[in-house]
């Protein structure tokens, strides 16, 4: 599938060097993601806040975003995006908005955003090519002055024309403002802008996100760390890239000699690694990486994938952590149960990626939810086709005491959220919004996934015995009863006889439940370590209320079990102190 | 077996019971009922058998207090009935059971397929059948021809021959019947009471000496086993017509292998060297039926398709063909097609030449 996908970029690429900008976009546009207008603003304010994130982290500063979306007439709306980044040098700023730089991030190994978009200059050139309207950008760097720029694309000769520039005053010490107008379509629900910016807060618990949507509904959502990730860019793995990517880096690179460029332009390749490479493909290692012929491009591919090569190190894997993800979870949710797993890094085709897992179950949560993320970018699109989608509908719920059937999702009130991070991640297409299902990523994320549910499980079962007590009970003493009925017909014995005997016993049966309660349910066991008996007590007799109205047992006799339980514990404890 | 060791059995099981609600945990273990996933093709002997494993029901755990308690409730009505010497029919065994559990307040079965249920978990549980439990299924099925039959425990007898048209009717149980004497060559199953009928009226089973069994659709266990018996105690071939669809031919499987659900009892109610007889996809070509066969519909396809995947058709290269012509086709055809060449035709040509030939799927 990433063959294919790597095919089509380099085929894409190809194109857009033959034809203009407005051209290629208009042929386009669905590949990079502009399908509807629903989604044509997602993809708009997506670009600009990852831009803004990423610039953010690059630069060790932690992000305070402002997005705000007007609608300033029936279907065209205007997207700001205000940051507290490092911002732009004034003389760069009309070559990053105002040309189409497709396929310029391609080569970049580094978890980011970013690399996950289409650039911000093709939500400039889509918004230009809708309203005709230009983009417009004001930014300060430290120390610097602030410049408010309006830029267009020239879409024949695809170079900036930049229609204003001049000085403002602006109080910040360093960000950027980009404000976008596009004809576009403004929704509520599971795919909207809405949902978007609050799973981006979601996932990037360091940053600031104050969010006005175009019915001036102002969502803030704070920060609840201060760590800023730290981002490291490697090279691509000589396993990890598909024929096309390499014989595109062969014909753009500035290295004279083919030993160099392997050595230079990729990761976990050394002297020695070189050699061997270039001695299996039977070529010179002198020879100009631009002069190979596709055959020997064939081979050196084939080469490079024979030979062994050390994985990329993990630590140019940007995860969450399991605390992190539980803070964020309880605050966006309010939950009663968090979970988190962050799995070790595994290798997919010499490539790092982590697996991370949390779980949020019930509280103010009322339906079962899946969020994907890739790299802390929430993808909403494409969920059926996603690794992420088909691991967990491969989870037998049952076995972790859930309601539903393997092969969909379970019915509970529960939201999993999973985080694919990696330097590269195989997307199913350009737009980037599904992760393809590849064996060893989608083993990965059952296991983080299977973990994690463990402790769920282990959680709504003690759960469901202290809910279901009474229910146990009644239904023991009920067909205690008949069965005590028919036993006696059988053996032949007064059937009262029976009845005690069956009773007695459902009677201890209760005893070891109390004791269980006692020791695995945090509430009451923490009332009996901090010695509130009393309390301790209350609380049992409530749970018990219902057998003492449904006269299964008396108060005296439900009394006498709850001492009995107390007492056990209190042996038990006796024995551990010694 | 008999009575008194069924009783036992019973009484046994309750002991167990009563001893662990001293000592233990009160359960009920049972052979884990026949279904795709366990039971096995025994190919040598062409049958269906049960893999054997165990489930268990335990009084203390929430999710089978209730079948537990049902079970010893189809127990003690089994032993009340063995006891009186009466029998109880399923549906009869459903209301005197029948009744509102207090507290819970449910009742001990909802619905009769729940205490049928049960019944057979009973059977496998203790590893008697439901008639020698007293407990019978309604009678299906009727036998006409020249056999002559005794009811051991009412002493009289009779001439399948002489009963009428409609024949003997096949009870629940054949188990106190004995056969006295057989005066035919075969045995000839029809799907259908229509054909049945047609077949008498036209002195088929005393123009080719053979005994015919009309079992109704599925086959009871009382026709089962009967067939069972005319095969192994009278050595009579035995020859099935059907319908040209796949539940037609599940029919015969189910004479000749046995089915899942009673997988356990195979060895005792199925015959495994049974022919099919017709109707074949063959047939249609042969006697030129095109223009009466039917439209396979899409349950009937995936039927076929998963009769063609089951073990004991898979390797089966004649059924095989048959089940492709099925799909390649897209028809079926009803035994009672054979009407539009002439209402005589089945019974004057059909069969006779069949027979002859000898043109049989096994």
């Amino acid at each position: 599938m990433s063959m294919n996908i790597s095919k089509k970029e380099t085929e894409l690429y190809r194109k857009f060097k033959r034809v203009s900008v407005a051209e290629f976009f208009e042929k386009n546009r669905h590949l990079l993601g502009f399908e509807n207008s629903k989604k044509d603003l997602l993809i708009t304010v997506k670009e600009l806040v990852d831009n803004s994130l990423d610039a953010c982290e690059e630069a060790g500063i932690l992000p305070d975003i402002k997005v705000r979306i007007d609608e300033l007439k029936p279907s065209i709306y205007k997207v700001r995006v205000e940051d507290n980044g490092p911002g732009i040098p004034p003389d760069k700023i009309p070559e990053i908005y105002g040309s189409f730089l497709f396929g310029s991030k391609f080569h970049r190994y580094v978890s980011t955003r970013g690399k996950q978009g289409i650039g911000a200059s093709a939500v400039v050139l889509n918004g230009q090519l809708t309203t005709g309207k230009p983009v417009k950008v004001i930014s300060k760097v430290p120390g610097g002055k602030a410049y408010e720029f309006e830029i267009k694309i020239d879409v024949n000769k695809n170079t900036p024309i930049v229609i204003k520039k001049k000085e403002v005053d602006w109080k910040k010490e360093h960000g950027t403002i980009v404000e976008v107008t596009l004809k576009a379509n403004y929704q509520k629900g599971r795919q909207s802008v809405d949902e978007y910016i609050r799973l981006t807060a979601l996932a990037n618990p360091h940053a600031t996100i104050v969010y006005i949507n175009p019915k001036g509904e102002k969502f803030v959502y704070k920060r609840i760390t201060n760590n800023v990730p730290k981002l490291y860019e490697t090279k691509p793995h000589p396993h990890g890239i598909e024929i096309g990517v390499l014989e595109r880096m062969l014909k753009e690179t500035s290295h004279m000699t083919l030993k160099e460029f392997l050595i230079k332009e990729f990761s976990s390749i050394g002297h020695k690694t070189a050699l061997e490479i270039l001695k299996k493909a039977k070529l010179d290692p002198n020879r100009d990486p631009k002069s190979l012929s596709s055959k020997e491009i064939e081979k050196l591919y084939e080469a490079m994938q024979e030979t062994e090569v050390r994985a990329i190190s993990a630590k140019y894997v940007v995860i969450l952590g399991e605390e992190l993800i539980r803070d964020s979870l309880i605050k966006m949710f309010d939950p009663e149960f968090v979970a988190a797993k962050t799995r070790k890094p595994a290798v997919y085709r010499g490539i790092p990626f982590v697996v991370e897992v949390g779980l949020a179950y019930g509280g103010n949560i009322k339906n079962f939810r899946l969020l994907r993320f890739a790299n802390r970018v929430p993808l909403l699109y494409k969920a059926g086709e996603c690794a992420i989608t088909e691991a967990v509908k491969s989870i037998n719920w049952r076995r972790y005491g859930l309601n539903g059937k393997e092969g969909e999702f379970p019915y509970e009130p529960l939201i999993i959220m999973i985080h694919i991070a990696s330097v590269w991640i195989p997307f199913t297409s350009e737009s980037k919004e599904a992760i393809a299902p590849y064996p060893e990523i989608v083993k990965e994320i059952k296991l983080a996934l299977k973990e994690t549910l463990r402790e769920l499980s282990i959680y709504v079962r003690k759960k469901q015995s202290l809910k279901y007590i009474e229910q146990k009970y009644k239904a023991l003493y009920g067909y205690g009863l008949e069965l005590a009925r028919y036993m006696a017909k059988i053996l032949d014995k007064p059937e009262n006889e029976l009845r005690v005997k069956i009773i007695s016993r459902i009677k201890e049966e209760l005893l070891k439940d109390l004791v269980e309660v006692l020791r695995t349910v945090k509430d009451i066991r923490s009332l009996v370590e901090e010695n509130k008996i009393t309390e301790a007590k209350k609380v049992l007799k409530k749970m018990l209320e219902d057998i003492i109205k449904s006269k299964i047992f008396t108060q005296k006799e439900i009394n006498e079990l709850i001492e009995r339980a107390l007492e056990e514990i209190s042996k038990t404890k006796k024995i551990k102190a010694k | 077996m008999n009575k008194k060791a069924v009783v036992k059995k019973i009484e046994n099981l309750a002991k167990k019971i009563y001893e662990e609600f001293e000592f233990g945990s009160p359960s009920i273990e049972f052979i884990v009922r026949g279904s795709l996933k366990n039971i096995e093709y025994d190919v040598g002997k062409d049958i269906i058998r049960l893999k054997k494993s165990l489930g268990k029901r335990e009084f203390f755990n929430l999710g089978h207090v209730r079948k537990f308690t049902q079970t010893i409730m189809v127990a003690a009505l089994a032993k009340e009935l063995l006891e009186k010497d009466k029998t109880a029919s399923l549906r009869e065994v459903y209301y005197q059971l029948k009744h509102t559990i207090p507290v819970v307040n449910e009742n001990t079965f909802e619905e009769q397929a729940e205490s049928d249920a049960i019944i057979e978990d009973l059977e496998r549980t203790l590893g008697v059948i439901r008639e020698q439990m007293h407990i019978k299924a309604d009678r299906r099925g009727s036998v006409y021809g020249d056999i002559t039959m005794r009811d051991r425990k009412r002493g009289d007898e009779w001439n399948c021959a002489k009963l009428g048209m409609g024949g003997w009717s096949i009870p629940s149980t054949i188990e106190d019947i004995d056969i006295v004497d057989v005066n035919t060559d075969y045995v000839i199953v029809v799907e259908k009471d229509a054909l049945f009928e047609r077949l008498v009226e036209e002195k088929l089973p005393e123009k080719l000496r053979a005994i015919l069994i009309s079992v109704k659709g599925q086959a009871s266990r009382g026709a089962r086993r009967l067939i069972h018996r005319l095969r192994y105690e009278h050595r009579l071939p035995v020859l099935v017509f059907t319908d040209g669809d796949p539940w037609g031919f599940y029919i015969y499987s189910v004479i000749k292998r046995g089915s899942m659900k009673l997988s356990h009892f195979s060895e005792y109610l199925a015959t495994p060297d049974v022919k099919f007889i017709g109707m074949t996809m063959d047939d249609i070509e042969e006697y030129n039926l095109w223009n009466v066969t039917m439209k396979l519909k899409q349950v009937d396809e995936k039927r076929v398709k998963e009769l063609m995947s089951y073990p004991w058709f898979k390797n089966n290269k004649a059924w095989q063909r048959q089940f492709r012509k099925m799909l390649k086709w897209k028809v079926k055809i009803e035994q009672d097609a054979l009407a539009s060449k002439s209402l005589e035709f089945v019974a004057e040509k059909y069969l006779p030449e069949k027979i002859e030939k000898e043109k049989f799927l096994t």
